[in-house]
Protein backbone atom coordinates (compact mmCIF):
# COMPACT_ATOMS: atom_id res chain seq x y z
CA UNK A 1 0.00 0.00 0.00
CA UNK A 2 2.81 2.24 0.88
CA UNK A 3 4.86 1.27 -1.57
CA UNK A 4 2.04 2.18 -4.22
CA UNK A 5 1.29 5.31 -2.91
CA UNK A 6 5.12 6.33 -3.13
CA UNK A 7 5.06 4.80 -6.48
CA UNK A 8 1.84 7.07 -7.44
CA UNK A 9 3.75 10.18 -6.12
CA UNK A 10 7.02 9.58 -7.98
CA UNK A 11 5.08 9.13 -11.15
CA UNK A 12 3.03 11.92 -10.69
CA UNK A 13 5.71 14.61 -10.31
CA UNK A 14 7.17 12.63 -13.97
CA UNK A 15 4.16 13.58 -15.30
CA UNK A 16 3.85 16.83 -12.89
CA UNK A 17 6.83 18.24 -14.58
CA UNK A 18 5.94 17.24 -18.21
CA UNK A 19 2.56 19.05 -17.53
CA UNK A 20 4.11 22.08 -15.95
CA UNK A 21 6.10 22.23 -19.14
CA UNK A 22 3.75 21.52 -21.74
CA UNK A 23 1.62 24.84 -19.98
CA UNK A 24 4.20 27.08 -19.35
CA UNK A 25 3.93 28.30 -22.73
CA UNK A 26 0.52 29.39 -22.51
CA UNK A 27 1.24 30.85 -19.40
CA UNK A 28 3.90 33.71 -20.95
CA UNK A 29 1.32 34.06 -23.90
CA UNK A 30 -1.24 34.81 -21.49
CA UNK A 31 1.31 36.75 -19.47
CA UNK A 32 2.29 39.02 -22.01
CA UNK A 33 -1.10 39.40 -24.00
CA UNK A 34 -3.65 38.65 -21.29
CA UNK A 35 -4.84 36.35 -24.24
CA UNK A 36 -5.77 32.54 -23.23
CA UNK A 37 -4.36 29.97 -25.99
CA UNK A 38 -7.50 27.89 -26.33
CA UNK A 39 -5.33 25.85 -29.43
CA UNK A 40 -2.73 25.11 -27.29
CA UNK A 41 -3.20 21.80 -26.73
CA UNK A 42 -4.32 21.01 -30.41
CA UNK A 43 -0.73 22.71 -31.25
CA UNK A 44 0.76 20.06 -29.18
CA UNK A 45 -0.96 17.06 -30.51
CA UNK A 46 0.29 18.56 -34.33
CA UNK A 47 3.79 18.82 -32.98
CA UNK A 48 3.25 15.17 -31.53
CA UNK A 49 1.77 13.83 -34.66
CA UNK A 50 5.10 15.89 -36.63
CA UNK A 51 6.81 13.24 -34.60
CA UNK A 52 4.85 10.24 -35.39
CA UNK A 53 5.54 11.49 -38.73
CA UNK A 54 8.69 11.63 -38.74
CA UNK A 55 9.48 8.26 -36.60
CA UNK A 56 7.99 6.63 -39.67
CA UNK A 57 10.02 7.62 -42.11
CA UNK A 58 13.63 8.34 -40.52
CA UNK A 59 14.72 5.55 -37.84
CA UNK A 60 16.89 7.58 -35.08
CA UNK A 61 15.98 8.01 -31.84
CA UNK A 62 12.48 10.34 -32.06
CA UNK A 63 13.71 12.30 -29.39
CA UNK A 64 15.88 13.81 -31.72
CA UNK A 65 13.04 14.90 -33.65
CA UNK A 66 12.89 17.66 -31.06
CA UNK A 67 16.01 19.69 -33.26
CA UNK A 68 13.49 19.64 -36.05
CA UNK A 69 10.19 20.04 -34.52
CA UNK A 70 10.92 23.02 -32.28
CA UNK A 71 12.23 25.72 -34.17
CA UNK A 72 8.98 24.66 -37.06
CA UNK A 73 6.66 24.83 -34.15
CA UNK A 74 8.16 28.36 -32.90
CA UNK A 75 7.85 29.57 -36.67
CA UNK A 76 4.36 28.26 -36.50
CA UNK A 77 3.76 30.38 -33.00
CA UNK A 78 5.50 33.29 -34.25
CA UNK A 79 3.13 33.34 -37.78
CA UNK A 80 -0.08 32.50 -35.86
CA UNK A 81 0.35 36.11 -34.14
CA UNK A 82 1.35 38.29 -36.78
CA UNK A 83 -1.09 35.95 -39.24
CA UNK A 84 -4.08 35.88 -36.29
CA UNK A 85 -3.65 37.75 -33.39
CA UNK A 86 -2.43 41.27 -34.16
CA UNK A 87 -4.84 42.04 -36.58
CA UNK A 88 -7.20 41.66 -34.26
CA UNK A 89 -5.76 43.18 -31.07
CA UNK A 90 -7.43 46.08 -30.26
CA UNK A 91 -10.90 44.10 -30.82
CA UNK A 92 -12.98 42.26 -28.19
CA UNK A 93 -11.21 39.64 -26.64
CA UNK A 94 -13.84 37.02 -27.35
CA UNK A 95 -12.96 37.48 -30.96
CA UNK A 96 -9.52 36.07 -30.47
CA UNK A 97 -10.47 33.49 -28.14
CA UNK A 98 -13.26 32.15 -30.48
CA UNK A 99 -10.41 32.14 -33.10
CA UNK A 100 -8.33 30.52 -31.54
CA UNK A 101 -10.65 27.59 -30.77
CA UNK A 102 -12.11 27.73 -34.05
CA UNK A 103 -8.26 26.71 -34.93
CA UNK A 104 -7.75 24.35 -32.84
CA UNK A 105 -10.48 22.72 -34.71
CA UNK A 106 -9.17 22.61 -38.02
CA UNK A 107 -5.74 21.54 -36.49
CA UNK A 108 -7.83 18.29 -34.95
CA UNK A 109 -9.33 17.96 -38.38
CA UNK A 110 -6.11 18.30 -40.57
CA UNK A 111 -4.66 15.41 -38.35
CA UNK A 112 -8.15 12.96 -38.57
CA UNK A 113 -7.28 14.04 -42.37
CA UNK A 114 -4.21 13.30 -42.35
CA UNK A 115 -3.55 10.42 -40.05
CA UNK A 116 -7.18 8.91 -39.99
CA UNK A 117 -8.30 8.31 -36.71
CA UNK A 118 -6.59 5.41 -35.51
CA UNK A 119 -4.41 5.24 -32.05
CA UNK A 120 -0.92 5.52 -32.57
CA UNK A 121 1.90 5.74 -31.08
CA UNK A 122 6.12 6.34 -31.44
CA UNK A 123 8.06 3.54 -31.13
CA UNK A 124 11.11 4.58 -29.01
CA UNK A 125 13.87 2.01 -28.12
CA UNK A 126 13.78 4.30 -24.35
CA UNK A 127 10.42 2.86 -23.70
CA UNK A 128 11.65 -0.80 -22.60
CA UNK A 129 14.72 0.62 -20.79
CA UNK A 130 13.88 1.24 -17.19
CA UNK A 131 15.11 3.36 -14.55
CA UNK A 132 14.27 2.47 -10.42
CA UNK A 133 13.02 5.30 -8.35
CA UNK A 134 12.20 3.96 -4.70
CA UNK A 135 11.29 0.71 -5.97
CA UNK A 136 9.37 1.45 -8.87
CA UNK A 137 10.72 1.12 -12.65
CA UNK A 138 9.87 3.98 -14.88
CA UNK A 139 10.86 4.10 -18.64
CA UNK A 140 13.79 6.17 -19.78
CA UNK A 141 11.38 8.07 -21.87
CA UNK A 142 9.35 9.54 -18.54
CA UNK A 143 12.82 9.87 -17.28
CA UNK A 144 14.27 11.82 -20.38
CA UNK A 145 11.07 13.62 -21.07
CA UNK A 146 10.96 14.48 -16.94
CA UNK A 147 14.38 15.62 -16.86
CA UNK A 148 14.11 17.93 -20.10
CA UNK A 149 10.82 19.55 -18.17
CA UNK A 150 12.71 20.65 -15.14
CA UNK A 151 15.88 21.77 -17.14
CA UNK A 152 13.43 23.80 -19.40
CA UNK A 153 11.79 25.23 -16.97
CA UNK A 154 14.84 26.20 -14.55
CA UNK A 155 16.30 27.61 -18.24
CA UNK A 156 13.25 29.66 -18.48
CA UNK A 157 13.17 30.78 -14.63
CA UNK A 158 16.28 32.56 -14.92
CA UNK A 159 16.06 33.83 -18.32
CA UNK A 160 12.51 35.46 -17.32
CA UNK A 161 14.71 36.99 -14.36
CA UNK A 162 17.76 37.81 -15.79
CA UNK A 163 17.84 38.67 -19.68
CA UNK A 164 16.81 41.31 -21.05
CA UNK A 165 14.31 39.37 -23.05
CA UNK A 166 12.81 38.32 -19.71
CA UNK A 167 12.79 42.03 -18.30
CA UNK A 168 10.89 43.35 -21.26
CA UNK A 169 8.14 40.66 -20.54
CA UNK A 170 7.76 41.48 -17.27
CA UNK A 171 7.57 44.90 -18.12
CA UNK A 172 5.13 44.49 -20.63
CA UNK A 173 2.94 42.38 -18.22
CA UNK A 174 3.46 45.01 -15.80
CA UNK A 175 2.17 47.85 -17.80
CA UNK A 176 1.71 47.59 -21.40
CA UNK A 177 2.02 51.64 -21.72
CA UNK A 178 5.02 52.52 -19.86
CA UNK A 179 6.84 49.47 -21.60
CA UNK A 180 5.77 51.41 -25.17
CA UNK A 181 6.76 55.23 -23.77
CA UNK A 182 10.40 52.95 -23.01
CA UNK A 183 10.75 52.01 -26.50
CA UNK A 184 9.89 48.45 -26.40
CA UNK A 185 8.21 47.30 -29.42
CA UNK A 186 5.49 45.50 -27.77
CA UNK A 187 4.08 43.75 -30.75
CA UNK A 188 7.43 42.29 -31.25
CA UNK A 189 7.84 41.08 -27.78
CA UNK A 190 4.59 39.45 -28.37
CA UNK A 191 5.49 37.68 -31.58
CA UNK A 192 8.62 36.68 -30.08
CA UNK A 193 6.37 35.20 -26.85
CA UNK A 194 3.99 33.35 -29.55
CA UNK A 195 7.20 31.67 -31.38
CA UNK A 196 8.57 31.12 -27.71
CA UNK A 197 5.20 29.36 -25.98
CA UNK A 198 4.42 27.23 -28.88
CA UNK A 199 8.18 26.24 -29.98
CA UNK A 200 8.47 24.82 -26.39
CA UNK A 201 5.91 21.84 -27.50
CA UNK A 202 8.23 20.98 -29.97
CA UNK A 203 10.62 20.06 -26.89
CA UNK A 204 8.53 17.93 -25.23
CA UNK A 205 6.17 16.85 -27.90
CA UNK A 206 9.13 14.01 -29.11
CA UNK A 207 9.32 12.39 -25.50
CA UNK A 208 5.28 12.57 -24.79
CA UNK A 209 4.48 11.17 -28.04
CA UNK A 210 6.42 7.86 -26.76
CA UNK A 211 4.45 8.04 -23.45
CA UNK A 212 0.79 8.19 -24.38
CA UNK A 213 -1.45 7.42 -27.34
CA UNK A 214 -1.96 9.10 -30.15
CA UNK A 215 -5.70 10.41 -31.32
CA UNK A 216 -6.08 13.28 -33.68
CA UNK A 217 -9.13 14.62 -30.99
CA UNK A 218 -7.01 14.45 -28.17
CA UNK A 219 -6.30 17.94 -28.61
CA UNK A 220 -8.77 19.30 -26.79
CA UNK A 221 -8.06 17.48 -23.65
CA UNK A 222 -4.62 18.65 -23.46
CA UNK A 223 -6.29 22.55 -23.97
CA UNK A 224 -8.29 21.78 -20.68
CA UNK A 225 -5.56 20.27 -18.71
CA UNK A 226 -3.54 22.94 -19.73
CA UNK A 227 -6.16 25.42 -18.84
CA UNK A 228 -6.56 23.96 -15.47
CA UNK A 229 -3.15 24.11 -14.56
CA UNK A 230 -2.98 28.14 -16.17
CA UNK A 231 -5.83 28.76 -14.02
CA UNK A 232 -4.74 27.04 -10.62
CA UNK A 233 -1.15 28.18 -10.71
CA UNK A 234 -2.42 31.62 -10.61
CA UNK A 235 -3.06 32.83 -14.45
CA UNK A 236 0.48 33.85 -15.82
CA UNK A 237 2.62 32.80 -12.76
CA UNK A 238 5.74 30.85 -13.78
CA UNK A 239 5.88 29.39 -10.13
CA UNK A 240 3.03 29.10 -9.72
CA UNK A 241 2.62 26.66 -13.10
CA UNK A 242 5.22 24.76 -12.15
CA UNK A 243 3.28 23.90 -8.84
CA UNK A 244 0.36 23.80 -10.01
CA UNK A 245 1.44 21.14 -12.75
CA UNK A 246 3.14 19.21 -10.06
CA UNK A 247 -0.54 19.08 -8.05
CA UNK A 248 -2.60 18.37 -11.30
CA UNK A 249 0.51 15.09 -11.95
CA UNK A 250 0.01 14.05 -8.76
CA UNK A 251 -3.70 14.31 -8.43
CA UNK A 252 -3.67 12.20 -11.98
CA UNK A 253 -1.78 9.55 -11.11
CA UNK A 254 -3.28 8.98 -7.89
CA UNK A 255 -6.31 9.08 -8.49
CA UNK A 256 -5.63 6.82 -11.37
CA UNK A 257 -4.48 4.65 -9.33
CA UNK A 258 -7.01 4.73 -6.09
CA UNK A 259 -10.45 5.96 -7.54
CA UNK A 260 -12.64 3.62 -9.60
CA UNK A 261 -12.78 4.20 -13.27
CA UNK A 262 -12.65 7.73 -14.89
CA UNK A 263 -13.41 9.42 -11.41
CA UNK A 264 -9.56 9.85 -11.27
CA UNK A 265 -8.85 11.35 -14.72
CA UNK A 266 -11.55 13.85 -12.98
CA UNK A 267 -9.58 14.94 -10.37
CA UNK A 268 -7.54 17.56 -11.42
CA UNK A 269 -10.85 19.17 -12.09
CA UNK A 270 -11.95 18.89 -9.12
CA UNK A 271 -9.23 20.39 -7.83
CA UNK A 272 -9.48 23.25 -10.08
CA UNK A 273 -12.94 24.14 -8.50
CA UNK A 274 -11.78 23.48 -5.25
CA UNK A 275 -8.57 25.67 -5.52
CA UNK A 276 -10.67 28.13 -6.85
CA UNK A 277 -12.94 28.16 -4.17
CA UNK A 278 -10.56 28.72 -1.16
CA UNK A 279 -7.50 30.81 -3.27
CA UNK A 280 -9.30 32.62 -6.21
CA UNK A 281 -5.67 33.94 -7.38
CA UNK A 282 -4.74 30.13 -7.40
CA UNK A 283 -1.26 29.51 -6.29
CA UNK A 284 0.19 32.46 -7.27
CA UNK A 285 -1.58 34.32 -4.26
CA UNK A 286 -0.27 32.12 -1.77
CA UNK A 287 2.76 32.43 -2.65
CA UNK A 288 2.68 36.58 -2.88
CA UNK A 289 1.45 36.32 0.84
CA UNK A 290 4.29 34.35 1.98
CA UNK B 1 13.58 70.92 -32.26
CA UNK B 2 9.46 70.27 -32.31
CA UNK B 3 7.10 72.22 -34.90
CA UNK B 4 3.82 71.00 -34.65
CA UNK B 5 1.27 72.45 -37.12
CA UNK B 6 -2.65 72.27 -37.34
CA UNK B 7 -2.54 69.02 -35.74
CA UNK B 8 -6.12 67.47 -35.46
CA UNK B 9 -6.51 64.05 -33.32
CA UNK B 10 -9.35 62.28 -32.71
CA UNK B 11 -10.43 59.67 -30.55
CA UNK B 12 -13.26 57.21 -32.74
CA UNK B 13 -15.31 60.15 -34.46
CA UNK B 14 -14.98 62.36 -31.89
CA UNK B 15 -11.98 65.29 -32.38
CA UNK B 16 -10.72 66.52 -29.23
CA UNK B 17 -7.63 68.54 -30.55
CA UNK B 18 -8.34 71.17 -32.77
CA UNK B 19 -5.83 72.63 -35.70
CA UNK B 20 -3.13 72.77 -32.57
CA UNK B 21 0.18 74.01 -33.61
CA UNK B 22 3.46 74.47 -31.51
CA UNK B 23 6.92 75.31 -31.49
CA UNK B 24 9.66 73.74 -29.05
CA UNK B 25 13.48 75.01 -29.43
CA UNK B 26 16.49 73.01 -28.96
CA UNK B 27 17.53 73.51 -25.16
CA UNK B 28 13.93 74.66 -24.26
CA UNK B 29 11.22 74.41 -21.40
CA UNK B 30 7.64 75.09 -22.49
CA UNK B 31 4.78 74.52 -20.29
CA UNK B 32 2.05 73.32 -21.42
CA UNK B 33 -0.67 74.58 -19.00
CA UNK B 34 -4.83 73.91 -18.74
CA UNK B 35 -7.65 72.55 -17.25
CA UNK B 36 -8.62 69.09 -17.21
CA UNK B 37 -10.01 67.51 -20.06
CA UNK B 38 -8.30 70.39 -22.14
CA UNK B 39 -6.65 68.03 -24.37
CA UNK B 40 -3.23 68.28 -22.91
CA UNK B 41 -2.36 64.45 -22.31
CA UNK B 42 -3.73 64.01 -25.66
CA UNK B 43 -1.03 65.90 -27.43
CA UNK B 44 1.19 64.20 -25.59
CA UNK B 45 0.50 60.88 -26.75
CA UNK B 46 0.05 61.97 -30.45
CA UNK B 47 3.66 63.25 -30.30
CA UNK B 48 4.32 60.16 -28.89
CA UNK B 49 2.34 57.88 -31.28
CA UNK B 50 0.18 56.77 -29.22
CA UNK B 51 -2.83 57.86 -30.88
CA UNK B 52 -2.94 58.49 -34.68
CA UNK B 53 -3.16 62.23 -35.75
CA UNK B 54 -5.79 62.18 -38.76
CA UNK B 55 -4.16 65.85 -40.47
CA UNK B 56 -1.43 68.23 -39.38
CA UNK B 57 1.95 67.71 -39.31
CA UNK B 58 4.54 66.56 -36.43
CA UNK B 59 7.94 66.90 -37.45
CA UNK B 60 11.38 66.89 -34.96
CA UNK B 61 14.31 67.72 -36.30
CA UNK B 62 13.27 68.16 -39.56
CA UNK B 63 11.56 64.56 -39.72
CA UNK B 64 7.94 63.97 -40.18
CA UNK B 65 7.11 61.81 -37.18
CA UNK B 66 3.35 61.64 -37.23
CA UNK B 67 2.15 58.91 -37.13
CA UNK B 68 5.85 56.59 -36.90
CA UNK B 69 5.01 54.17 -34.67
CA UNK B 70 5.75 54.68 -30.81
CA UNK B 71 9.24 53.13 -30.77
CA UNK B 72 10.25 54.68 -33.54
CA UNK B 73 9.77 57.80 -31.81
CA UNK B 74 11.94 57.09 -28.64
CA UNK B 75 14.68 55.68 -30.83
CA UNK B 76 14.70 59.45 -31.99
CA UNK B 77 14.81 60.68 -28.16
CA UNK B 78 11.31 61.56 -27.50
CA UNK B 79 10.65 60.24 -24.35
CA UNK B 80 7.45 60.90 -22.03
CA UNK B 81 6.82 60.27 -18.66
CA UNK B 82 2.89 59.59 -19.13
CA UNK B 83 0.25 61.17 -16.73
CA UNK B 84 -0.37 58.72 -13.94
CA UNK B 85 2.76 57.01 -12.67
CA UNK B 86 3.58 54.00 -15.19
CA UNK B 87 5.76 52.33 -12.82
CA UNK B 88 6.71 48.63 -13.15
CA UNK B 89 5.37 47.94 -10.05
CA UNK B 90 6.51 44.46 -9.95
CA UNK B 91 9.92 45.22 -11.12
CA UNK B 92 12.65 45.94 -8.79
CA UNK B 93 13.94 50.17 -8.82
CA UNK B 94 16.93 48.91 -10.75
CA UNK B 95 14.92 46.97 -13.45
CA UNK B 96 12.62 49.64 -14.31
CA UNK B 97 15.36 51.56 -14.84
CA UNK B 98 17.23 49.21 -17.13
CA UNK B 99 13.84 48.48 -19.43
CA UNK B 100 14.18 52.66 -19.51
CA UNK B 101 17.27 52.19 -21.19
CA UNK B 102 15.55 48.90 -23.41
CA UNK B 103 17.58 50.89 -26.67
CA UNK B 104 20.84 51.02 -25.28
CA UNK B 105 23.84 48.77 -25.91
CA UNK B 106 24.35 46.49 -22.59
CA UNK B 107 27.52 48.56 -21.70
CA UNK B 108 25.95 51.99 -22.14
CA UNK B 109 22.92 51.31 -20.19
CA UNK B 110 24.97 49.80 -17.14
CA UNK B 111 26.78 52.83 -17.91
CA UNK B 112 24.21 55.48 -17.42
CA UNK B 113 22.41 53.12 -14.62
CA UNK B 114 25.74 54.02 -12.37
CA UNK B 115 25.67 57.75 -13.61
CA UNK B 116 22.13 58.19 -12.91
CA UNK B 117 22.45 56.52 -9.51
CA UNK B 118 25.52 58.66 -8.64
CA UNK B 119 23.38 61.43 -9.55
CA UNK B 120 20.63 60.27 -7.24
CA UNK B 121 21.45 58.46 -3.92
CA UNK B 122 17.86 58.14 -2.70
CA UNK B 123 17.19 55.65 -5.61
CA UNK B 124 20.49 53.88 -5.39
CA UNK B 125 19.31 52.79 -1.59
CA UNK B 126 16.14 51.87 -3.41
CA UNK B 127 17.62 50.26 -6.18
CA UNK B 128 16.85 46.50 -5.11
CA UNK B 129 13.13 47.53 -3.96
CA UNK B 130 10.27 46.44 -5.42
CA UNK B 131 9.02 49.63 -7.41
CA UNK B 132 5.05 49.02 -6.12
CA UNK B 133 6.45 49.54 -2.75
CA UNK B 134 7.41 52.78 -2.96
CA UNK B 135 5.99 55.87 -1.68
CA UNK B 136 4.42 58.08 -4.45
CA UNK B 137 7.12 60.98 -4.53
CA UNK B 138 9.85 58.13 -5.00
CA UNK B 139 8.14 55.70 -7.87
CA UNK B 140 7.72 59.07 -9.32
CA UNK B 141 11.32 59.58 -9.29
CA UNK B 142 12.02 56.48 -10.60
CA UNK B 143 9.63 57.23 -12.88
CA UNK B 144 11.50 60.36 -13.83
CA UNK B 145 14.65 58.20 -13.85
CA UNK B 146 13.80 55.97 -16.36
CA UNK B 147 12.61 58.61 -18.79
CA UNK B 148 16.36 59.73 -18.42
CA UNK B 149 17.75 56.06 -18.99
CA UNK B 150 17.23 56.79 -22.61
CA UNK B 151 19.19 59.45 -22.71
CA UNK B 152 16.32 61.84 -23.88
CA UNK B 153 16.51 65.12 -26.37
CA UNK B 154 13.20 65.71 -26.27
CA UNK B 155 11.73 65.35 -22.60
CA UNK B 156 7.81 65.04 -22.04
CA UNK B 157 6.06 65.18 -18.78
CA UNK B 158 2.38 64.46 -18.25
CA UNK B 159 1.28 66.07 -14.78
CA UNK B 160 4.10 64.45 -12.66
CA UNK B 161 3.26 66.14 -9.28
CA UNK B 162 -0.70 65.09 -9.74
CA UNK B 163 -1.32 63.70 -6.18
CA UNK B 164 1.78 64.05 -4.18
CA UNK B 165 2.66 66.09 -1.15
CA UNK B 166 3.84 69.04 -1.24
CA UNK B 167 7.68 67.75 -0.13
CA UNK B 168 7.63 65.10 -2.95
CA UNK B 169 6.34 67.77 -5.74
CA UNK B 170 9.55 70.04 -4.59
CA UNK B 171 11.52 67.06 -4.77
CA UNK B 172 10.32 66.71 -8.50
CA UNK B 173 10.90 70.10 -9.75
CA UNK B 174 14.33 70.26 -8.37
CA UNK B 175 15.14 67.42 -10.30
CA UNK B 176 13.54 68.68 -13.63
CA UNK B 177 15.29 71.82 -12.87
CA UNK B 178 18.59 69.90 -12.85
CA UNK B 179 17.54 67.68 -15.81
CA UNK B 180 17.05 70.93 -18.03
CA UNK B 181 20.15 72.48 -16.92
CA UNK B 182 21.65 69.32 -18.11
CA UNK B 183 21.06 70.67 -21.31
CA UNK B 184 17.48 68.47 -22.06
CA UNK B 185 14.72 70.07 -24.02
CA UNK B 186 11.50 69.64 -21.91
CA UNK B 187 7.83 70.12 -22.44
CA UNK B 188 5.93 70.08 -18.99
CA UNK B 189 2.01 69.98 -18.92
CA UNK B 190 1.54 70.87 -15.24
CA UNK B 191 -1.93 72.15 -13.83
CA UNK B 192 0.02 73.81 -11.36
CA UNK B 193 1.04 76.91 -13.35
CA UNK B 194 2.91 79.08 -10.29
CA UNK B 195 5.52 76.62 -10.48
CA UNK B 196 5.69 75.14 -13.64
CA UNK B 197 6.28 78.92 -15.24
CA UNK B 198 9.06 79.19 -12.68
CA UNK B 199 10.60 76.55 -14.15
CA UNK B 200 9.91 76.89 -18.03
CA UNK B 201 10.60 80.52 -19.71
CA UNK B 202 7.12 79.95 -21.86
CA UNK B 203 4.21 78.56 -22.11
CA UNK B 204 1.11 77.87 -24.59
CA UNK B 205 -2.25 77.47 -22.61
CA UNK B 206 -4.68 74.72 -23.77
CA UNK B 207 -8.47 74.83 -23.19
CA UNK B 208 -10.91 72.71 -25.34
CA UNK B 209 -8.67 70.70 -27.54
CA UNK B 210 -7.29 73.98 -28.40
CA UNK B 211 -4.30 76.50 -27.95
CA UNK B 212 -5.53 79.56 -26.54
CA UNK B 213 -2.93 81.26 -25.11
CA UNK B 214 0.29 81.40 -25.74
CA UNK B 215 3.88 83.85 -24.67
CA UNK B 216 6.78 83.93 -22.21
CA UNK B 217 6.16 83.38 -18.76
CA UNK B 218 5.86 86.35 -17.47
CA UNK B 219 3.57 87.15 -19.89
CA UNK B 220 1.52 84.15 -18.94
CA UNK B 221 2.08 84.68 -15.50
CA UNK B 222 -0.03 88.47 -15.51
CA UNK B 223 -2.79 86.95 -17.67
CA UNK B 224 -3.38 84.48 -15.13
CA UNK B 225 -4.06 86.87 -12.53
CA UNK B 226 -7.39 87.76 -15.05
CA UNK B 227 -7.96 84.65 -16.41
CA UNK B 228 -9.78 81.38 -15.54
CA UNK B 229 -8.04 79.01 -17.71
CA UNK B 230 -5.22 79.15 -15.21
CA UNK B 231 -6.54 77.66 -11.96
N1 LIG C 1 -9.37 57.38 -24.55
C1 LIG C 1 -10.25 58.37 -24.78
N2 LIG C 1 -11.37 58.13 -25.54
C2 LIG C 1 -12.26 59.10 -25.78
N3 LIG C 1 -12.13 60.36 -25.35
C3 LIG C 1 -11.06 60.68 -24.61
C4 LIG C 1 -10.06 59.70 -24.29
N4 LIG C 1 -9.11 60.29 -23.55
C5 LIG C 1 -9.48 61.57 -23.42
N5 LIG C 1 -10.65 61.82 -24.04
C6 LIG C 1 -11.33 63.11 -24.15
O1 LIG C 1 -10.45 64.00 -24.80
C7 LIG C 1 -10.51 65.28 -24.20
C8 LIG C 1 -9.12 65.71 -23.80
O2 LIG C 1 -8.67 64.88 -22.72
P1 LIG C 1 -7.17 64.90 -22.18
O3 LIG C 1 -6.29 64.94 -23.35
O4 LIG C 1 -7.04 63.78 -21.24
O5 LIG C 1 -7.13 66.30 -21.43
P2 LIG C 1 -6.15 66.77 -20.24
O6 LIG C 1 -4.94 65.94 -20.24
O7 LIG C 1 -5.88 68.21 -20.57
O8 LIG C 1 -6.93 66.65 -18.97
C9 LIG C 1 -11.47 65.18 -23.05
O9 LIG C 1 -12.72 65.70 -23.45
C10 LIG C 1 -11.60 63.70 -22.79
O10 LIG C 1 -12.86 63.38 -22.32
MG1 LIG D 1 -4.15 64.88 -18.73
Amino acid sequence: MIGLVISGLVQGILTGLMLAFLTVGMTLIYRISRLTNFAHGSLFVVAMYLTFALSRSIDINPLLFALVITPLMACLGWALYWGLIHPIRTRHHLLAVQLLLGLSFVLDASILIGFGGDLQSVESPFNSRFVHILGTGFTMTTMIGASISLVGLGVLALAIQWSDFGRHLRAVANDNLAARLAGLSVERLEGLTWALGVGMLGIIAPPMSSIVTLTPDIGLQYTVLSLVILIVGGMGSLVGTIFAGLVVGIAQSLGLLFLPGSFGALLPYALLVGVLMLRPGGFAALLVRS
Amino acid sequence: MLDIAQLSVSYGKIEVLHDVSMHIAHNECVALLGPNNAGKTTLLRAISGLVPAHSGSIRFADADIRNQRSDQIVAQGIIQIPEGRHIFAGLSVEENLLVGGARLKPRARRRQLDKLLDALPLLAELRARRAGTLSGGQQQLVVICRALMAEPRLLLIDEPTLGLSPVAIDDVFTTLRNVHGAGTTILLSEQNAELSLELCSRGYVMAGGRIVLEGDSAQLKAAALGEVYLT
